[in-house]
Formats: structure tokens, C-alpha cells, sequence
């Protein structure tokens, strides 16, 4: 079935065209991978699915679901299925994780007509994917992101992802500030969820952790557009050479 | 005029234990002052004076507290205890800062005097429900107490609260305003002797007026205070609060952090001013004002200001307004949350932060109950 169908997606930031012209389709089940240099719109893509204000569709269309996303509000999105791990997830000081947390899960079980968990059942679960995680369950006290390190942050981002169960998920550049022990963790976090009914769009820069997540599909996003799609063979070739090799066609 | 109809009412009203003679000349004299006039620039002294002048007489004020604490009534007070009295509360109305103490002196009737002994753990409730009053509360050395103040007004009142702290003694001043108040005004004087803490942890709803004064004088080395407050201010709904910490001596450090979050066209003043004193060898201080305009058409004045005569000390302080910030909102709304309840998140988070330390569930929920509301 498809999930996400994506076609000739233009994209403007501030006036600014980012994205020109983008096709992509996803079906449940799959992973893609999406690499491409710095600036290309990787990022760009990932908050336009999400709904972030400020990224005006031009063109195209986006379709989640069978529904046109344009139509939804992002907490709607986010209803429907729609998770985005973030490239730099934002610091809220005061609003303890636990407490963000339990309103995330009660908002999607009260969108989908679910008895929201009953508070000790809850926080027992998320400890234990915390734990999964090796995040110490002191951070689920702190406010959300509150002075976590780079990797935390990642880290908190899936705890997140495995607790609310989206159909698709799209992880921005998750592994960047892991470290090694860190990105093998969180691999097997994003593995464990990985199933035949949702599929992840993984935005990367690196082929190691194309390793430890083996995607279906590899994109490269250069200039705004999918310039080369192939399977997990491109990563190893452009972690080999590059993109310029690209441009030469 | 007011200051002329608050003279008149004054002289017909003095109780006996107020020195009262040249009184109402010397309240009016301030109300019309220069000085007076930039410290209540962004409160209408004339119409607080006026409300409170036309507040019925009679002390107003309730409390209850525990065994090791004495609570007497100015009237029941020896001859001499009274003269203490007097003298305390004379200092309070010399200060040319209040000018509305000796209106609330003069209409407070009789009073509150509360002691503890020393090295004892002890608590206290006040209530403020209607009218002028006054509390002296004298901590001895080394005694704790807890203190709970709740502030209810429905109608005019003014409140004069002399807090003094012996050394070493502590004192948890629990101050919770939600009141709906045609004026509301305190003064709060707190002195504190060596070693002596206090620690204030206050939540205040606004009224049509609300002023709080509170001034705090460490005067005595190492003695240290932490003020907190949050505040909710809504739609047509006023706060003024003053703050005044002196460091007089060596190694005195305080902290002050308050927080107001405005809805619709509320108006909210804070005037946060340390004084370090010649003397105050290695004190420290600092202060933090945010606020939070969620509506256009609110109107913030906030001024911190540091007066330091001494270069031995470390000081910091700093005032911001803003807004919501969109990107936290926009990472709620991404986990599904919709909103409203985004926004009421970030509120309260807003407010809790800077009550957190305190550790008051009482301040905060006060708070909280008026957030969830609406
Ligand atoms: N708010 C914005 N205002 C102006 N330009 C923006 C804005 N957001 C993104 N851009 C621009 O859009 C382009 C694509 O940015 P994007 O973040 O999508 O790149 P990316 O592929 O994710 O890069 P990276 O690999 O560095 O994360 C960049 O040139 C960036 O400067
Ligand atoms: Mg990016």
C-alpha cells in the first residue's frame, strides 16, 4: 500500500525555491534512505511533510495516506501517522518530558478514539523504552531536551518514535552526534519499530549507519530534486566518491 | 482631590497604639510628592489612597497558627510590648517610599503581633479577606517558620506585614494573591539579622489595582533571601509589584526570579531594585524578570535596577518580554498535540519554572487552576 506518494513537490522558503520538482513514493514496509549534500533540502523536505509554517507548497502535491497533507494541520498529521525525529530538536525548559510525553500519547490516543493509558501503566512503559535505549530515567524528569547533549537529544527523539508507534516516520540526520556504542543503540530502537505496516524515510549523511539500518531504497537529493535513486549500493558509492560524480551524470 | 479627603478621615480614625499626630499631613504631603509620583507611575496612587481611605475600619485579618507560636492582639499587648509595637510600626510609615502605610496603619484598627521563641519549627496562616490590617511577625534566633498568606479581597484592602528575623532564624513565606480587588495593596518588610534566610515564594493574580511592595534588608552578615513570584495577569487586570532587596552587610546574596505571563490587555509593572550598601563586602545578588504577552495590546514596564557602592560584590541582573516561542510550540503540535493545549503547556511551564525552585505546589496551583480555566 502506499503511504506517501510525493509529486513534483516545489517548495519555497521565504522566497526562496528549495525545492524543485521532488517525486517520491513510499510503501508501507519500506525504508528509505535520502542522502545529499549540505543544503540540498534534505531538511527542507522533512519540515514540509511535518507542517512546519513557513515552507510554502508552490507546486505538486503530497498525498499521506489518501489524504492531500496540505489539508492538515501538523498535530492532524501527526494523528494520521506522520512522526518527524528532528534535525535539531528544540530545548522547552519547564515542561517535563514525561509531562510532554503523556500529552503526546494522549493526544494520538485521543485522535485515533483510544482510552488513553492510565498514568503508572504509562510511565512504566516509557521507562522501559527508555531504559531500551540506554537513557537514564532521570531525563524523563528534566524538561524536554532541557540540557541534553547532542546524542541525548537524538536519543529522546526515538524514545519518541518507539512510544507513539507513527506509521511513517521520518528520521533527519537521527545519527549525527551519536557515538558509536549510541548509534548502535538507536539502531536497534529504529529496527524494533521497523515492521510491515509503516515505513521510514531516513535523511543521512553517512553510509555507516545505512549498515546498521539496511534501507530499500537509496535518494539522492541534490539541487532541490531527487538526482539518483538505486538500492543500498549508492550509499556505498557515494560514501566512496562523493557527489560529484553526480553532476557528471 | 484625594489626598485632601484622605486627611479627614485619617485624624476621625487614629487608634490610640498609631502615633497619629501629623500623620495625615505628612500621608498627604507623600501622596503629592515628586518622589511618589515615579514610584507609582504606572498605578494611580490617587484612586489607591482614596480606595483604601474608604476602607471600613477595622483590622481584617485572620490567622491561625500553631502552639509555639504566640499570636496577640495590639490591644492585648502590655504597655510596654505596645511601645515596641509603635515604634515598629512608625518605622514602617517613615519610610517616604510608602505612602500608604499610614493610611492602612490609621484604618487597621487593632493589629497582630506573632512570636516565636527561639530554636523552635513553627507555621502560620493568614488570611486577607476584606480591609486594612497589620502583622508583625518576630522570628527568634534560630527558629523556622512556615508561612502561609493567602490574599482574597473582594473589595479594597491594604495590608502592612513587619517581618523581623533574629540570626540564623528562617522563615518560607508562602504569599498567594487571587483576589478581584477594586484596589489591593501590600507592603511587605522583611529584616533580616546574620545568618538569617528568607525565602519567598509568591503567585499573584492581579486585581482592577494591585500594588505589592517588598522590601527586604539584610542586615546582618550572611544573611540571604529568595524572592520567586509568578503571576497571571488577565484581560483588563493590573499588577505592580516593587521590589526593594538592600544589601547592608558582608557576604549577604539574594535572589530574585519573577515571572508574568499576560493575557489579553493586561498591564503588568515590576520595578526590582538592589541596593549594596558601602559595608557588603562579597555579597551577591541577582534578579530575573520575564514576561510573557501572549495577546497583543498588553503592556509590560519592567526595570531592574542595581545601585552598588562596593566592588567586592558579584551582581547580575536582566528583564526580557516576549512571546510564545514558535518553535517549541511548533515541536508539540508535531507529537499531535493540538494548539491549545500546546500554548497552555508552555504557559505553565512558563510559571512553574520560576517557582520550581521554591518547591510551592500551593503558589503554583493557584496559578495553574486560573490557567486551565480559561
Ligand atoms: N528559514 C529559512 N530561511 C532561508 N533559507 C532557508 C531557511 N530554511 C532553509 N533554508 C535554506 O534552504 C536550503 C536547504 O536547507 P535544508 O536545511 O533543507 O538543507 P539540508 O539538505 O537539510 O542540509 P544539511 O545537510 O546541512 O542538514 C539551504 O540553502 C538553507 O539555507
Ligand atoms: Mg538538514
Amino acid at each position: 500500500m502506499t503511504l506517501l506518494a510525493i509529486d513534483n513537490l516545489h517548495v519555497t522558503v521565504q522566497g526562496k525555491p528549495i525545492l524543485k520538482g521532488l517525486d517520491l513514493t513510499i510503501e508501507t514496509g519500506e525504508v528509505h534512505a535520502i542522502m545529499g549534500p549540505n543544503g540540498s533540502g534534505k531538511s527542507t523536505l522533512a519540515n514540509v511533510l511535518a507542517g512546519r509554517p513557513g515552507y510554502d507548497i508552490t507546486e505538486g502535491s503530497v498525498v499521506f495516506r489518501d489524504a492531500p497533507l496540505s489539508e492538515l494541520e501538523a498535530a492532524e498529521r501527526a494523528h494520521r501517522g506522520l512522526f518527524l525525529a528532528f534535525q535539531y530538536p528544540v530545548e522547552i525548559p519547564g515542561v517535563s518530558n514525561m509531562e510532554f510525553l503523556k500529552a503526546a500519547n494522549d493526544s494520538l490516543c485521543a485522535a485515533r478514539n483510544e482510552e488513553p493509558a492510565a498514568a503508572v501503566a504509562f510511565m512504566k512503559r516509557v521507562r522501559a523504552i527508555a531504559s531500551e535505549l540506554d537513557l537514564d530515567p532521570e531525563f524523563l524528569k528534566r524538561g524536554v531536551n532541557e540540557g541534553f547533549s547532542g546524542g541525548e537529544k537524538k536519543r529522546n527523539e526515538i524514545l519518541q518514535l518507539l512510544l507513539l508507534q507513527p506509521t511513517l516516520a521520518v528520521l533527519d540526520e537521527t545519527d549525527s552526534g551519536l557515538d558509536i556504542d549510541a548509534l548502535q543503540t538507536v539502531s536497534e530502537g529504529v529496527n524494533r519499530f521497523r515492521g510491515a505496516h509503516n515505513a521510514i524515510l531516513l535523511i543521512t549523511h553517512y553510509q555507516r549507519l545505512l549498515d546498521h539500518i539496511v534501507p530499500d531504497h537509496v535518494h539522492v537529493l541534490s539541487d532541490g530534486r531527487i538526482a539518483r535513486s538505486g538500492d543500498r549500493h549508492l550509499a556505498e558509492k557515494l560514501e566512496a566518491e562523493g557527489y560529484a560524480w553526480l553532476a557528471q551524470g | 482631590m484625594a489626598g485632601a479627603r484622605v486627611t479627614t478621615e485619617l485624624e476621625h480614625d487614629a487608634p490610640d497604639w498609631v502615633d497619629a499626630q501629623g500623620l495625615a499631613e505628612l500621608t498627604s504631603a507623600r501622596l503629592a510628592s515628586h518622589r511618589s509620583a515615579e514610584l507609582w507611575k504606572y498605578s494611580s496612587l490617587p484612586r489607591a489612597s482614596a480606595a483604601l481611605a474608604a476602607t471600613p475600619y477595622g483590622d481584617a485579618i485572620s490567622i491561625s497558627a500553631a502552639d509555639e507560636l504566640t499570636a496577640t492582639r495590639f490591644s492585648q499587648l502590655t504597655h510596654n510590648a505596645r511601645a515596641q509595637v509603635r515604634s515598629c510600626v512608625r518605622d514602617a510609615i517613615d519610610q517616604a517610599r510608602y505612602p500608604l502605610s499610614a493610611i492602612v496603619a490609621l484604618k487597621a484598627g487593632d493589629g497582630w503581633l506573632l512570636e516565636t521563641p527561639r530554636d523552635v519549627n513553627s507555621r502560620v496562616h493568614i488570611e486577607h479577606s476584606k480591609g486594612a490590617g497589620i502583622v508583625i511577625l518576630r522570628i527568634a534566633d534560630n527558629a523556622s517558620v512556615n508561612l502561609l498568606e493567602e490574599i482574597t479581597l473582594g473589595d479594597a484592602g491594604g495590608c502592612l506585614l513587619l517581618i523581623a528575623l533574629g540570626r540564623n532564624a528562617h522563615l518560607r513565606h508562602t504569599r498567594v494573591s487571587r483576589g478581584a480587588a477594586p484596589c489591593a495593596w501590600q507592603l511587605t518588610h522583611v529584616t533580616a539579622a546574620d545568618s538569617a534566610t528568607y525565602e519567598l515564594c509568591a503567585s499573584s493574580l492581579g486585581s482592577t489595582l494591585e500594588r505589592f511592595d517588598c522590601h527586604v534588608q539584610l542586615a546582618g552578615a550572611g544573611a540571604s533571601a529568595r524572592l520567586s513570584g509568578a503571576a497571571l495577569v488577565d484581560d483588563k487586570t493590573h499588577l505592580d509589584q516593587q521590589l526593594v532587596i538592600e544589601h547592608a552587610h558582608p557576604h549577604t546574596e539574594s535572589t530574585t526570579r519573577f515571572h508574568t505571563l499576560l493575557r489579553g490587555k493586561a498591564r503588568s509593572t515590576f520595578n526590582g531594585r538592589i541596593h549594596i550598601h558601602p559595608g557588603a563586602h562579597g555579597a551577591a545578588a541577582s534578579l530575573t524578570n520575564r514576561n510573557l504577552a501572549l495577546d497583543e495590546g498588553a503592556e509590560v514596564n519592567t526595570k531592574p535596577e542595581l545601585e552598588i557602592y562596593n566592588d567586592d560584590v558579584r551582581c547580575s541582573h536582566g528583564a526580557t518580554v516576549g512571546s510564545l516561542d514558535d518553535e517549541a510550540i511548533f515541536y508539540l503540535l508535531s507529537r499531535g498535540i493540538d494548539q491549545e493545549r500546546a500554548r497552555q503547556l508552555l504557559c505553565e511551564a512558563f510559571l512553574s519554572e520560576c517557582l520550581e525552585e521554591s518547591g510551592s505546589d500551593t503558589a503554583r496551583d493557584s496559578l495553574m487552576e486560573v490557567l486551565r480555566r480559561a
